[in-house]
């Protein structure tokens, strides 16, 4: 059974007299434990569709399930708890709460839904730790370079143990040697931990590293290819 | 949630310490302002008190009642607490007679213990020690053109006393009303009732130990107690007895509670503010918080911790500061007023020191008012924070 599952998702984007249409009728499944890469020239969507996989907004036609929950089944405060329980996100940029260490950040889902604290820290320190960030538990954001930032973010996702990770081009503001660096970290997440995982990203170095890559164009799926 | 929501506050910590500021101050000044307003208006009533009694024993129906003869009683034995007091007076009118000149005036018959009482009130000369002195209203005495050591002769003919009596001034009373001063005469109750209506009075104040100035409970228990050893008789409390200003008692908490509520409506005005400019430059960053799963009604909590937090403890800071310039005011002070203003207080025989008052009432009404502000001020940020779409906040440039 997917653990993700897209069936005929259409987005439409209303605004001034002007409708443009942002996703043409997706469809889309994702496997338990699968590594995927969401590709695309700038514009063909691939942002739009990860907000509807992940419940941060809705489609105007079709349905999205998550580890089989029909999101627009859901309220606006359900889907939020629903991000919180089930699912992982990482976006491009201002990922982290500047005010929290990298350790708070990493622990900050796991404390809104209400573990104990030394629970939460010894998860959100083990995940910090398979992402090389151990000895930078405390610093604070502006005191960590970008690829770290992101790794954090990175972190917070697997600290919550979700059903799956969506990451939002999460090397778009990084160097390719960084990007590439934190893929490699994700893939290896993947693999030891069996964490599925589903990114966007414009960048063609990078997917010399998945198992699956989606092309997205024009708000359609347009190719796509295994390893 | 606390942790971040403090973080937050000293993320612009000029702005946080500046609204906090206010915060302070404002607290500050409240109850500083209710210890002030509470001590004048505790003066007031004092005086008052002290120039009634605790409760008065009248004639029933005596405000319909003019002639000396229906207001004029035999003190009847009362059965009061230990420590109580009973005073007599005698108060009627009569003719005052100097040489050739002559005024209409109210003589007032005291027992030593009420002439003692008009010392604040002497403008010249000394309380009567003996029979036959007189205290005199300063402008009846330049009326009547006497001085001290004068004579002069109360008329009241056809009454149940001698209706002429021979005083000697003694000492001349400063009264806030001229009017009042111009008809004022001031006597020993034994030559009162000589004089007017011999072995009664027109009224009894009783007088009683160690009960707090608004303390009316006992005063009603006892009133009720002495009724039955009062025939043809009424007691009345104090505030009773002085219908008018006790039409002002009720405004007290009114008043008290309105200024209050301006200071703070001006504090949370510039908490308001404080907490809009929070919400505008940090919209990602709710965006962030509701993409990762942070529901509306929790962002919105988020807001109010923050408003909560910096109101909190600058409330406590303000708190302190003004229970210590309120224990200093307590011990005594004299108002900062132009010496007109004051000389206008001394007239009306109040102090010119009075002492701060506060309660629990006043200190948990600030701290109600501060929270309370706190809430209302972050409740429509709180709210707009509530309802940022993720993806839209998190696309917010500001």
């Amino acid at each position: 059974m997917p653990i993700l599952e897209a069936k005929g998702v259409r987005k439409v984007y209303r605004g001034d007299g002007v409708e443009t249409e942002a996703l043409r009728g997706v469809d889309l499944a994702l496997e338990p434990g699968e590594f995927t890469a969401l590709v695309g020239p700038s514009g063909s969507g691939k942002s739009t569709l990860l907000h509807l996989l992940s419940g941060l907004d809705l489609p105007t036609e079709g349905e999205v399930w998550v580890g089989g929950v029909a999101l627009s089944r859901l309220s606006r405060s359900e889907r939020a708890r629903f991000r919180l329980e089930r699912i992982g996100l990482v976006f491009q940029a201002y990922n982290l709460l500047p005010v929290l260490t990298a350790l708070e950040n990493a622990a900050f889902v796991l404390e809104l839904r209400g573990f104990p604290r030394p629970e939460r820290e010894q998860r959100a320190m083990e995940a910090l730790a398979a992402l090389g960030l151990r000895e930078k538990a405390g610093r604070f954001p502006r005191q960590l370079s970008g690829g770290e930032q992101q790794r954090v973010a990175v972190a917070r996702a697997l600290a919550a143990e979700p059903l799956l990770v969506l990451a939002d081009e999460p090397t778009a503001n990084l160097d390719s040697k960084t990007g590439l660096a934190l893929i490699e970290r994700m893939k290896i997440l993947n693999e030891e931990k069996g964490v599925t995982f589903l990114f966007s990203t414009h960048d063609p170095r990078l997917l010399e590293h998945v198992r699956r890559i989606v092309r997205l164009e024009d708000g359609r799926i347009v190719g796509e290819e295994r390893r | 949630m606390l942790r971040l929501a403090w973080r937050n506050l000293w993320r612009t910590p000029g702005r946080s310490l500046t609204t906090g500021g206010v915060v302070a101050l404002v607290v500050f000044l409240s109850l500083v302002f209710l210890s002030v307003y509470a001590g004048a208006f505790d003066a007031f009533f004092r005086l008052l008190l002290e120039r009634t009694g605790h409760l008065v024993v009248r004639v029933e129906g005596y405000g319909e009642k003019e002639d000396l003869e229906s207001l004029a009683f035999a003190p009847p034995a009362l059965p009061l607490p230990s420590g109580a007091r009973v005073e007599g007076v005698v108060e009627g009118g009569c003719l005052v007679l100097a040489g050739e000149r002559s005024r209409y005036a109210v003589v007032t018959g005291l027992e030593p213990a009420g002439l003692a009482r008009q010392k604040n009130l002497l403008k010249a000369g000394r309380l009567p020690e003996a029979p036959g002195e007189a205290l005199l209203g300063e402008a009846l005495a330049q009326a009547l053109r006497v001085g001290l050591g004068d004579e002069v002769v109360a008329y009241a003919p056809g009454g149940l006393g001698l209706g002429v009596y021979a005083f000697r001034v003694v000492g001349l009373l400063d009264l806030p009303e001229t009017a009042l001063e111009a008809r004022t005469l001031v006597v020993p109750l034994a030559d009162a009732q000589a004089f007017l209506a011999p072995g009664r009075v027109t009224r009894l104040e009783v007088r009683l130990e160690g009960l707090g100035l608004y303390d009316l409970k006992p005063l009603e228990e006892l009133k009720a107690a002495l009724k039955p050893h009062l025939q043809g008789l009424v007691a009345e409390t104090w505030l009773e007895a002085n219908p008018l200003y006790a039409a002002i008692l009720p405004l007290y908490d009114t008043v008290m509670t309105l200024y209050v509520g301006v200071f703070f409506l001006l504090g949370g005005l510039i908490l308001l503010n404080a907490l809009y400019l929070s919400l505008v430059e940090r919209v990602r960053e709710f965006g962030l918080l509701a993409a990762l799963g942070l529901t509306g009604r929790r962002v919105m909590a988020l807001v109010f911790w923050e408003s909560l937090l910096l109101v909190g403890v600058f409330a406590l800071v303000g708190l302190g500061a003004g229970l210590l310039v309120h224990l200093e005011l307590a011990d005594g002070f004299r108002l900062p007023l132009p010496q007109w203003i004051l000389e206008q207080y001394r007239e009306f025989g109040l102090p010119e020191v009075l002492h701060g008052r506060l309660s629990l009432k006043e200190v948990l009404l600030t701290l109600g008012y501060a929270v309370g502000t706190g809430l209302l001020a972050a409740l429509w940020p709180g709210w707009l924070a509530s309802r940022l779409e993720p993806v839209e906040a998190m696309r917010y440039v500001p």
